[in-house]
């Protein structure tokens, strides 16, 4: 967990030397008033001094920091896994259209979790997507993207 | 007053509008029942849908979502010992120990009352307070609203979250955040790199709820448990004499700690309910019992927490400032729809105010029943699978965040925002103030502006009123005492 704190602070650091440098590309004179640049500038630099007290804290130990690791076997594993598939969903859904898109990332995702019960997965999945079609496009009139199969 | 409030229930028991305000309970009492998906989540991800409302009946529904979701948290407190939301977290320790005793309908049928007393009350004083609050503050101008604004982020920001330093942090990026998109007053653009979405600035759904939905799936991805067994003898749900002689009062004042304490911004309904049950404790001739499953355990909390909504409408609606996550969201959502929350909504619309305080009382009712007799059919709810609920909840929210813009690309900023808020979660950065700076940031540039124009760029103008120079030495104290303690701790722990 400390060595996550550390980068996260780092992390903060590096955000708040980025929000400085474009907020100083920012027109920064007004006839009246503050400018457009004061408030990204303040807070750029109010992030970077925080940011600094924090990793001071951290490594002085002067910060209570849980004592267990990011994360437990596998778990990490398990959330990149779901990020991945998702951001597929993300990618297919303009392409092949919400219908389809929407099976498909059910049925990997609940596959991901449930290993081996393929005909219940469909099952579900084929469920779980007409519901949301149902809610979103019948009912609530979403708009939602559609393939060249019309769906 | 009357004619307003019967004005206010005219225009709710229209169909349309009891309709959504049912769908608002229901979906409210889910999202309370199921643990990882708090009301702020839930609330978020079912703004798009009000899109095609008109502002009334969408704040009747979201509205009804977050008093739902506390009545809803009660359920898997009392019966699985796990908290729905953080607000029912008091609720746990006397609400499961009744259940084991064999006493779940009693917990069950004091929380769902406790909550319709509270929650009732607490409208009636949002019906008593709001409307001289708000004559009072009419007479606030610029320097007054960015000092109310900047004392409504600081009190959040100190009081949510571990870490003092890290609401800070949390409050400056979600400022930052704010700023992205064309500038309020002089239409230059900053920070949107070319992109056309974000012109018009990040929009706080797609923030949101990635902050709050997505990261919580991806915590609920880590560790992808079997459902949880439940204690599903439920009888007796209504309580006996004695249980209503030992509870009434602590149903009282749980009901003015939960309303007073968050009709100002920043103690939430979690704050609410934890100071509602240690007051409890500290006042009951038997204090060593609570823990073991005595009922006042279980009014005192659920009833603060159920107050506690009607408190937070107060800062939201007459002040235009959200004290918490939710009610930031819900201020999202009115401007969103053209309404700015504030002393001038009372006067420019008063038909708006009157039917969403005439909906929470029906909202009320509502929760009673669908609570009481139905309790066994929430409960069963928590059997849906996780490898079910992370699916539901991630297409859910891209079809809410597609239909902000019609867009794929608020939908990467939702993801974005997810992993982001995933991290903050892990590193104990509270994401509330980065919502809530987000949404405020916009208005507060705007009243600092017309504020120094008024001035001649004299800063001088925020302490030479007197409500304005009351208002910041208020926020100033707020983070100093923070600040104290935080050193004071640090301080005493390294001379130890």
């Amino acid at each position: 967990m400390k060595k996550g704190l550390i980068s996260s602070s780092l992390v903060l650091i590096g955000l708040s030397l980025f929000g400085i440098i474009e907020s100083s590309r920012l027109e920064r004179t007004m006839k009246m008033g503050v400018g457009i640049a004061f408030f990204p500038l303040t807070m750029s630099i109010s992030i970077g001094i925080l940011s600094s007290i924090l990793l001071w804290g951290i490594i002085k130990g002067k910060i209570p920091i849980k004592d267990k690791p990011l994360w437990q076997a596998g778990e990490g594993w398990r959330v990149l896994w779901v990020l991945i598939i998702f951001g597929m969903y993300v990618l297919l859904i303009e392409p092949i259209g919400y219908v389809l898109a929407t099976f498909l990332f059910f049925v990997a995702l609940v596959l991901f979790f449930r290993r081996g019960q393929i005909i219940k997965t469909i099952l579900t999945s084929a469920a779980c997507t007409f519901l949301l079609y149902t809610i979103f496009r019948l009912w609530l009139k979403s708009p939602l993207p559609i393939s060249f199969l019309g769906i | 007053m009357l004619d307003h409030l019967l004005t206010g229930f005219a225009t709710v028991l229209t169909p349309t509008n009891l309709l959504f305000c049912f769908f608002g309970v229901t979906m409210g009492t889910i999202i309370g029942v199921l643990p990882g998906v708090g009301p702020v989540a839930g609330t978020a991800m079912l703004v798009p849908f009000t899109f095609g409302m008109n502002a009334t009946t969408a704040i009747i529904m979201l509205a009804g979502i977050y008093y739902g979701a506390m009545y809803g948290g009660s359920t898997t407190s009392i019966l699985v010992n796990l908290p729905g939301e953080s607000s029912s977290v008091m609720t746990c320790l006397d609400g499961y120990q009744m259940a084991r005793k064999g006493r779940a309908g009693a917990a069950l049928g004091i929380a769902a009352i406790g909550s319709f007393i509270a929650g009732t009350l607490s409208v009636l004083g949002l019906m008593l307070l709001a409307p001289p609050l708000a004559e009072f503050a009419i007479r606030f101008g610029p320097p007054e609203y960015f000092a109310l604004m900047a004392l409504g982020m600081t009190l959040v920001i100190s009081l949510v979250g571990e870490s003092m330093i890290k609401g800070l942090i949390a409050g400056a990026f979600g400022i930052l955040l704010g700023t992205v998109g064309m500038d309020p007053t002089t239409g230059i653009e900053r920070f949107s790199y070319g992109i056309p979405t974000l012109l018009d600035g990040l929009s706080f759904i797609s923030v949101s709820v990635g902050l709050f939905a997505i990261s919580e799936v991806l915590e609920m991805a880590e560790k992808v448990s079997a459902p949880p067994s439940y204690i599903d003898k439920i009888s007796n749900l209504l309580p006996n004499k004695e249980d209503w002689k030992r509870s009434i009062f602590s149903i009282l004042r749980g009901s003015a700690i939960g309303f007073f304490a968050c009709s100002m911004p920043g103690a939430g309904a979690t704050v609410a309910s934890m100071l509602a049950y240690a007051t409890e404790k500290k006042i009951s001739k038997y204090p060593e019992k609570f823990g073991t499953g005595v009922i006042e355990g279980v009014a005192a909390p659920e009833s603060a927490n159920n107050a506690a909504t009607g408190g937070a409408m107060i800062p939201l609606l007459v002040l235009g400032v959200p004290g918490s996550g939710t009610a930031a969201v819900m201020m999202g959502a009115l401007l969103i729809h053209g309404m700015r929350p504030g002393p001038l909504l009372f006067e420019k619309h008063p038909d708006f105010f009157w039917a969403v305080t005439a909906s929470m009382y029906i909202g009320n009712i509502m929760l009673l029943v669908l609570n009481l007799p139905f309790v066994g059919i929430w409960a069963r709810m928590l059997k849906i699978p996780h490898s079910i609920l992370i699916p539901l909840i991630l297409a859910i929210s891209t079809v809410g965040v597609f239909t902000v813009n019609n867009n794929l690309v608020e939908v990467w900023i939702m993801l974005f925002f997810g992993i982001i808020g995933y991290f903050m979660k892990k590193f104990g950065f509270p994401p509330a103030p980065v919502i809530l700076a987000l949404i405020l940031t916009p208005l507060m540039e705007n009243a600092l502006q017309q504020s120094l124009q008024m001035s001649h760029g004299n800063f001088a103008i925020f302490f030479t009123r007197p409500i304005s120079l009351i208002l910041l030495s208020v926020a100033i104290l707020s983070l100093a005492s923070s600040l104290i303690k935080f050193l004071l701790a640090t301080y005493k722990k390294s001379h130890r």
